[in-house]
């Protein structure tokens, strides 16, 4: 009797584990009771890992709040002897931060603009008309996501000057959305196939249009999945690259990412703004993500009453 | 309203070729009707009401809303009203924005449309929900709203596709009393679907029999009960389902028939014994109240391999060499599973149907 009930719980708890929550390595080796040297090892890592994405941002902040004169110093301090915001004033006076800046502002609302909106309307479509060979044509979409950006700049640059579209913020922005758009049409098609068809019928069924039964009912629906894209495009197209550097040849026309790194191949890094203009270009990302993380969790909190 | 329904036909292409889920259908429905398509699953009903509804196309035939034709006509122009199985409220509106949602979008002041949502849900006695979103509710309340939202924007006619079969047996009932008086009340033709014959029986006016993507009879539930034109209806109406023996027409005049059963006669008193002709083939339905169960004496013999409550009665189930025989008996019976018994069929209320085409050839005066 005693192992059956012995079994019995194990069973319950493996049960349990299974249903409430998903598996947590973590959580699943201090409930087993593995040894305190375990915890400890993986608590040690933890911290390492944490050091590792922490160190560098601390450092950018550290070293962008130092007077310019004080950024060479062998040895260096963890936390800035004096603070001055020189290297900012430096960064907007002496470089072409405000350009730059401008001109990543730009790209990142055409691209969230033209990837959300896009996406949206592919996922719905292909969750909602019948269209042949749709599964192949979702693999290819994922395949066009796993190329290199340097495989896409190169055959971009050749189609883009042969139509007039280089060195201008239409051709970066169609160019950077061709990028995040792959990743975004598979989100929503995947968020559509989660609204049930029935919701729109019944809001058919009640007079509106189909146009209406998707704006008022499946797109409320797949909010979240609107925001994880625009979340996601803002991410792509603010930090974009490769395909800037290569699209935009001239300087007043660069991004952010593009006008920082050509501060450390000048005469000599000017690492100052280097880290002031960073400073700078985290600000507003953290701002978008920040604002739309509420939303975020908000449509996950709706989904979860379904 | 009327509704009018003409050699409806509805194909599908799927991978493996052209499914027909619809094949050329007729019937019509009057104003205040109750009417009910019932049949096992997969056999037409729910494409037939989706056609209705406008949610389908179909490949060919007509339907008719008081004369006019509505064949092209899109669902959101056709101004019904439907129930779906899952219930599909809204997950992001609240209850009131949920019922009224059809006077949304018929541009109605919310103010307005909030006071008709008020009314609708006093009527299905859910007023302290408004404010709640559906999710926070129990199934039986999600039905009472989604209910309350058909009555809101006054339909011509109620369509509903199986909204109870995901409820539990009591709120079921509970439900169906509810669908009932807001039929009473508005007095439009409601086209409810079902799989499940009791609920047709208790709730219809009239009922279409679906099978296979054709309808099998129409007719009021006292007449499907006690006419059916074929056996597939006098099986699938009536639980629990009438008992079939195969056999062949021995002698035939007047009222009698004998039918050779396994090689027994049976004697059957019909309306019309010139139906029959002496060697066809024919099968024998009755339901299991008309089969006597007697020790000793009796046309047939069986074990009893099963007894079992079904409500207030008990059901025996026989095995013999005819087959399968589920006979109803009172509750204090004395027989015993295991026990080898004797059968006999009420003679007077039998079904005769041709073994070929299964359609009913004459039946008993007392069916």
């Amino acid at each position: 009797m005693s192992i059956r009930n012995d079994i019995g719980q194990k069973w319950s708890s493996v049960k349990q584990r299974t249903v409430d929550k998903p598996w947590n390595p973590l959580t699943h080796l201090s409930h087993q009771g593995r040894s305190r040297g375990w915890n400890l090892l993986l608590n040690a890592l933890l911290v390492l890992l944490l050091f590792v994405v922490i160190f560098p941002i601390f450092w950018m902040v550290s070293t962008a709040l130092r007077p310019t004169d004080m950024i060479y110093n062998v040895p260096q301090t963890l936390l800035p002897q004096a603070f001055s915001v020189e290297n900012f004033v430096n960064t907007f006076e002496g470089t072409n931060f405000p350009t730059y800046f401008t001109n990543s502002m730009i790209l990142s609302v055409g691209v969230v603009g033209v990837t959300t909106s896009m996406s949206t309307l592919a996922g719905y479509g292909l969750t909602r008309i019948d269209i042949p060979h749709k599964k192949t044509f979702a693999r290819i979409i994922l395949f066009g996501y796993m190329f290199p950006q340097i495989l896409l700049a190169i055959p971009m640059f050749i189609f883009w000057s042969r139509i007039g579209l280089i060195n201008s913020h239409l051709g970066l922005i169609l160019a950077v959305t061709a990028t995040a758009l792959p990743f975004g049409i598979w989100l929503m098609w995947k968020f559509f196939q989660n609204v049930p068809i029935s919701l729109e019928e019944s809001a058919q069924m009640a007079g509106a249009s189909p146009f209406r039964a998707f704006y008022e009912i499946a797109l409320p629906m797949a909010k979240p999945g609107v925001i994880a894209v625009a979340i996601f495009s803002y991410a792509t197209a603010w930090g974009a690259y490769t395909i800037p550097r290569i699209i935009m040849p001239t300087s007043e026309n660069w991004p952010l990412t593009v006008g920082i790194h050509m501060f450390t191949i000048q005469k000599q890094t000017l690492w100052g703004e280097v880290m002031a203009a960073s400073v700078m270009m985290v600000i507003p990302a953290f701002i978008f993500v920040f604002a739309l993380q509420k939303y975020l969790l908000e449509g996950f909190e709706v989904g979860g009453q379904m | 309203m009327t509704i009018e329904v003409s050699s409806l036909r509805k194909e599908f292409s799927s991978p493996s070729g052209t499914i027909t889920a619809v094949d050329g259908i007729d019937f019509s429905i009057d104003e205040g009707d109750f009417f009910t398509f019932v049949g096992p699953s997969g056999c037409g009903k729910t494409t037939t009401l989706r056609c209705i509804a406008g949610l389908e196309t179909p490949t060919s035939g007509s339907i008719r809303f008081d004369g006019e034709d509505m064949t092209g006509k899109p669902a959101h122009k056709r101004n019904l009203a439907m129930m779906f199985q899952n219930i599909a409220l809204y997950p992001h509106m609240k209850v009131k924005e949920n019922i009224s949602y059809p006077l949304k979008v018929r541009n109605v002041p919310k103010q307005e449309r909030y006071e008709n949502a008020e009314e609708a849900a006093d009527i299905m006695q859910i007023r302290e929900l408004l404010e709640k979103y559906p999710g926070e509710l129990s199934g039986g309340q999600q039905q009472r709203a989604a209910l309350a939202r058909t009555i809101v924007h006054e339909p011509e006619a109620f369509l509903m596709d199986e909204p109870l079969s995901d409820l539990d047996a009591k709120l079921k009932v509970e439900i169906r009393k509810e669908i009932q008086r807001v039929h009473d009340r508005v007095e439009k033709p409601t086209i409810y679907v079902t799989h499940d014959q009791e609920e047709a029986m208790t709730m219809s006016d009239r009922i279409a029999v679906f099978n296979d993507g054709g309808i099998e009879q129409i007719g009021t539930p006292d007449e499907l009960y006690q006419r059916p034109t074929n056996r597939f209806v006098a099986n699938f109406i009536g639980n629990p389902s009438m008992n079939f023996f195969d056999g062949t027409v021995d002698r035939a005049s007047g009222e009698t028939v004998v039918v050779s059963v396994d090689g027994r006669d049976v004697e059957l008193r019909v309306v019309d014994s010139t139906a029959v002709g002496v060697g066809d083939e024919v099968t024998v339905g009755v339901r299991p109240e008309d089969v006597r169960l007697d020790r000793n004496d009796g046309d047939l013999e069986g074990e009893i391999t099963l007894i079992e409550r079904i409500g207030k009665q008990m059901l025996a189930t026989i095995e013999g060499p005819q087959g399968e025989v589920r006979v109803t008996l009172p509750a204090d019976n004395a027989y015993e599973k295991g026990e080898v018994i004797r059968l006999s069929i009420e003679t007077r209320a039998t079904h005769l149907f041709d073994s070929g085409s299964n359609d009913v050839v004459t039946r008993g005066p007392d069916v």
